[in-house]
């Protein structure tokens, strides 16, 4: 049978087909659609419309292709390999955010105009999109990455080390307590955003004081933050690796109790390093407010405060208060995390 | 229910997905081209589209249940396909198991349509 539309159909079906196949399968189709043609004869209508019904009740030629070549290489990547796939570009995609937004933020503060106490909101708007554009592109390229190499993995069907599923290895089902909310880590990770704004990207506006100066001045000294953004940067980044774990395991686990208690060891070093400096606080503050009411914020009312010893009594009252919190808090939760652990591994 | 039609329809389509080799297999153990066991099918009730019974008829050849020939004696060549000795031994079993799971499916609904009045 000839006819330009038969020749178009057979190519379009054979050709991403092994040569070796491809002249068998041709002639069989010819067969297949002459047959079908002949069986049209007597019917009325003109033989390009035949050859048009015969090509449209076959299908379209991608389909029949897929019949041919089996539908098991449909997939870009197929099982056992996906589930792999899906856990291990979750990992790569959450470590490549943090590495940038950890590298990017240093490079911000390196670049901060400290000298110049007002930052424009252009320039931080320039960082910004300097930072998403970075982000969005290191994820695209991690995940083609993560993909083509899965993708390879997938083709040659090479031998990925899946643990062998075996009943007595399922994590047991956690009790309440042991449990570990979504609301906690994003907790955890809104409060690092926010610190990590207030006191890295924005020193010099931090919790900017209003009305008690002709100009708005920054609660927290810029200069001191300046001087600790390596320990806070160290913070922060210890508040989101203990998010990570906390998310990957969901649970009270013994990783998720290191991670508790690196991140309470620093919060601790930050706050005795940082707030521990009686400059900490503007002095500015200190003035304006001994001017306003009359009394002084740094001891107790310019007196050592009782039950410390040495600098530690001149320091400002709110900074001592918010040291001991923070010092009492962090040893609290490091105990409950522990008794948590300890109760869920009993 | 919701789309009861398609839902039966996608059922039907699953049931007879894993007979297609069974009646395929049954039907070349005498030589038949492609074209032929289509039309032979749909005369019997068991119609496939001759874009599926192409490439199967293909795929049975590659696993080495079928062989095929062409006849160029005619006008138009054919491609005859046959069962080989392997695929009949492959199709008496498939067809042992299709009698027992037949039967076996046949007595769980009966049992069933004998206790329960709907």
């Amino acid at each position: 049978m000839e006819h330009k539309l038969i020749d178009r159909y057979i190519y379009a079906v054979t050709r991403q087909m092994p040569k070796k196949e491809v002249a068998d399968i041709s002639r069989e189709l010819d067969e297949l659609i002459a047959s079908m043609l002949s069986e049209r004869a007597d019917a009325p209508g003109s033989e390009d419309e035949k050859v048009r019904q015969v090509l449209t009740e076959l299908g379209s030629p991608g389909e029949l292709a897929r019949e041919y070549t089996g539908a098991v290489d449909e997939s870009l990547i197929g099982q056992p390999y996906y589930s792999l796939y899906l856990k291990v570009l979750k990992i790569v995609l959450f470590a490549v955010a943090l590495g940038l937004t950890v590298s990017l933020l240093v490079s911000v503060i390196n670049d901060l105009p400290f000298a110049d106490p007002d930052v424009s909101m252009e320039w931080f708007l320039n960082e910004f999109v300097e930072w998403f554009t970075s982000l969005f592109s290191g994820l695209l390229g991690a995940f083609a990455w993560v993909t083509i190499i899965f993708a390879i993995l997938y083709r040659k069907g090479v031998k990925v080390d899946v643990v062998p599923y075996d009943p007595d290895n399922l994590p047991e089902v956690p009790s309440e307590k042991a449990r570990i909310g979504r609301a906690e880590i994003i907790g955890d990770v809104i409060f690092a955003t926010i610190f990590t704004m207030l006191f890295i990207v924005l020193p010099n506006i931090n919790i900017p004081i209003i009305g008690m100066s002709e100009k708005p001045f920054p609660l927290f000294n810029p200069e001191t933050l300046v001087g600790v953004r390596y320990l806070l940067i160290a913070f922060v980044v210890t508040i989101i690796l203990e998010a990570i774990v906390k998310f990957i395991d969901g649970r009270h686990t013994v990783r998720v109790f290191a991670a508790i208690a690196l991140t309470s060891l620093v919060s601790i070093a930050t706050a005795l390093t940082w707030l521990g400096n009686p400059l900490a606080i503007n002095p500015i503050f200190g003035e304006r407010f001994q001017e306003l009411t009359g009394f002084s914020i740094y001891g107790f009312n310019g007196q050592p405060v009782p039950g410390f010893g040495g600098e530690w009594a001149s320091l400002p009252l709110p900074l001592l208060i918010a040291i001991v919190v923070i010092v009492a808090a962090s040893i609290l939760e490091v105990v409950s995390a522990g008794l948590n652990t300890f109760q869920s591994r009993n | 229910m919701e789309d009861f039609d398609a839902t039966f329809l996608n059922s039907s389509v699953e049931l007879r997905r894993g007979l297609t080799n069974l009646v395929v297999l049954s039907e070349c153990r005498q030589p038949t081209y492609g074209y032929e066991l289509v039309k032979s099918l749909e005369k019997k009730g068991f119609p496939l589209d001759a874009n599926t019974i192409y490439p199967l008829l293909r795929r049975l050849e590659k696993q080495g249940l079928l062989n095929s020939d062409w006849d160029t004696s005619m006008e138009k060549p054919r491609k005859y396909y046959q069962i080989t000795p392997e695929g009949a031994r492959f199709f008496e079993q498939l067809k042992a198991y299709w009698n027992e799971t037949n039967r076996t499916v046949k007595q769980i609904i009966e049992e069933q349509d004998g206790t329960q009045i709907n």
